[in-house]
């Protein structure tokens, strides 16, 4: 499975992940036509001591968010996670147990959004990166990877 | 091999996608005494309310269970097993042998026993059936009293609130709505929302009687009113009752197998019973927060246990972790998540920090034990995320405590642990 990944080390904080992933989901072309619509990203930046982590679906192989969703609308495909959105009725249960707080509450429409990795492209997030902090990976065996470098002494830290 | 599953709802349909995912050729049976199919309970609210039809009611869609090949066989009413000839025997003489057995039939709603509770008007709101009743009648009623103010309830007040009832009517025992799962300072929040919705609250109350009158046309009698134990009438058409539910432990009882609150289970979710397992409201397994074994009924924990007992019945080996009890909804537009020992106080020996912002309507909440978040309640529009997990991963948080409780995760270093 595709997944993206993270290197601590080269992102610098500057959002363009966020400002693509929300012009993705928007449903329009122009950033102009976008922002009025209001557009949840689907990706955030986050800090993380003095650098910065985008944070996005990690796309778990055992997702809780699966589990605790009460309509069956989010369901594991062969592409990923994905939310029916016709059958999502903003109960907030994936939100809740999502261990890496990547579904995000859109409180004007009161709905959750998650990563759909664009659909079946190109994620916009990783086509945005200035220097290639993101990368889209195939990676089967390992869903655990989501920060690319990160050493053991900064994961206790 | 043939597995039998007792039950259709979240601890049954996860199970029934766990065995299939590990087990291609097997026979699939999923027995439920309800005339329905697969339907979500949770789902019953907004069904009630409209926003979603019949179809929406089904978990994962209508093509769900042709989807991992399972049948689901309604109306069989499970009466007794035998466990030596390895059957389920129902009520109308049917009977499915069976290799692995899985108990998944949930829970039984509380009877109250006061006078006019058999009135037309008066209803359950736990089946589809019960829903159906509700919204044939609901034209006919300006006011529904609710008997008991826990989740279901308030949810059932929305939905009426919705269609078109003009007061709703919460009668709690005890002295706040949602006294299972939340503290006084976030049912304050949600007691305020309720009111402005039309929803009043009677705490430290009971319903003592329900009264009737003469439909007409002879069609028997129906509801009027209910008279409260502090004397207080009011009159309505419409009662809910909704004093929670209980395991449903006759076939285990009658079975010989071990039981408690609920049925006992190992972290494999194997009953005292050879090859019998049991999953969901009927179950009670290991608590990590409580650090002992309880009946949660709560869907993401069914469904958890489904797919554990599902994947072990069918080879694989599988552990559930002990999940604790979560919640999380919205009410009237209020968010509310709520998580394991949220009612906690400082004097049971347990760190309490709450964050309020009455104007922002915000309520923040969490309890740590020797550091390790243990609980929490967090109502409004602000963030609830990663709480479950900090929990569920025992990392400890009292470096970043204070951020934690005002806002929420600020620095991802701290979650790092959660998605190794």
């Amino acid at each position: 499975m595709r997944k993206v990944v993270v290197n601590l080390r080269t992102c610098l904080g500057c959002k363009s992940c966020e400002l693509a992933c929300a012009l993705s989901h928007s449903g329009h072309e122009s950033l102009a036509e976008a922002l009025a619509t209001r557009p949840v990203r689907r990706i955030r930046l986050r800090r993380h001591g003095e650098a910065f982590a985008p944070v996005t679906c990690r796309h778990c192989l055992d997702a809780p968010c699966v589990f605790a969703c009460i309509s069956g609308a989010r369901q594991r495909t062969d592409e990923g996670i994905r939310t029916n959105d016709s059958r999502c009725v903003a109960c907030g249960m994936c939100y809740m147990v999502c261990p890496s707080g990547a579904i995000e509450r859109n409180p004007a429409t009161r709905s959750f959004a998650s990563c759909d990795r664009c659909g079946d492209g190109e994620p916009r997030c990783v086509d945005a990166c200035p220097t290639g902090a993101l990368r889209l990976i195939e990676d089967e065996s390992a869903p655990s990877i989501y920060f690319e470098i990160l050493e053991a002494s900064e994961v206790s830290s | 091999m043939t597995y039998v599953i007792i039950g259709s709802s979240a601890a049954g349909l996860n199970a029934a996608a766990a065995i299939r995912k590990a087990d291609a050729d097997g026979e699939i049976l999923l027995l439920t005494r309800e005339h329905a199919r697969h339907y979500s309970r949770p789902l019953l609210s907004y069904y009630l309310a409209g926003k979603i039809d019949e179809e929406g009611l089904l978990y994962g869609g209508g093509d769900y269970l042709n989807g991992i090949r399972a049948t689901l066989l309604s109306g069989k009413d499970v009466a007794r097993l035998d466990v030596y000839a390895r059957e389920a025997v129902c009520t109308d003489g049917s009977v499915f042998p069976y290799d692995r057995l899985l108990i998944a039939c949930g829970g039984v709603a509380e009877q109250p026993e006061i006078p006019g509770v058999d009135l037309a008007g008066v209803f359950h709101f736990r089946t589809l059936v019960d829903t159906r009743a509700i919204s044939a009648t609901i034209e006919r009623a300006r006011v529904c009293v609710t008997m008991g103010g826990g989740l279901v309830s308030l949810k059932a007040a929305e939905a009426l609130r919705e269609r078109g009832v003009e007061e709703v009517h919460l009668v709690v025992g005890s002295d706040r709505v949602m006294s299972q799962a939340m503290d006084a300072g976030g049912a304050a929040l949600l007691t305020k929302r309720l009111s402005e919705n039309g929803v009043h609250t009677h705490t430290g109350e009971s319903v003592e009687a329900v009264f009737g009158e003469d439909a007409p046309g002879g069609q028997g009698r129906r509801v009027r009113g209910v008279s409260l134990r502090g004397g207080r009438q009011i009159e309505c058409q419409m009662v809910l009752i909704g004093k929670g539910v209980r395991p449903d432990l006759s076939l285990a009882r009658g079975a010989g197998i071990e039981t408690e609150w609920g049925i006992l289970v190992n972290e494999r979710m194997q009953t005292s019973v050879c090859d019998i397992y049991a999953a969901g409201d009927v179950a009670q397994a290991h608590d990590a927060l409580h650090g002992e074994a309880r009946v949660n009924a709560l869907w993401p924990l069914a469904a958890q246990q489904g797919s554990v007992a599902g994947s072990n019945m069918a080879g694989r080996d599988a552990i559930y972790p002990g999940w604790f009890a979560m919640n999380s909804l919205q009410v009237f537009g209020l968010p509310v998540v709520t998580m394991g020992l949220v009612t906690a106080r400082q004097e049971d020996g347990l760190e309490v920090l709450t964050h309020v912002d009455e104007r922002r309507e915000v309520y923040r909440k969490l309890v740590l034990r020797e550091g390790r978040l243990v609980g929490c309640a967090i109502v409004g529009d602000t963030d609830a995320s990663c709480l479950v997990g900090l929990a569920r991963s025992r990392v400890d948080v009292s470096s970043f405590k204070e951020e934690l409780v005002l806002s929420g995760l600020t620095d991802y270093r701290n979650v790092v642990t959660l998605m190794t």
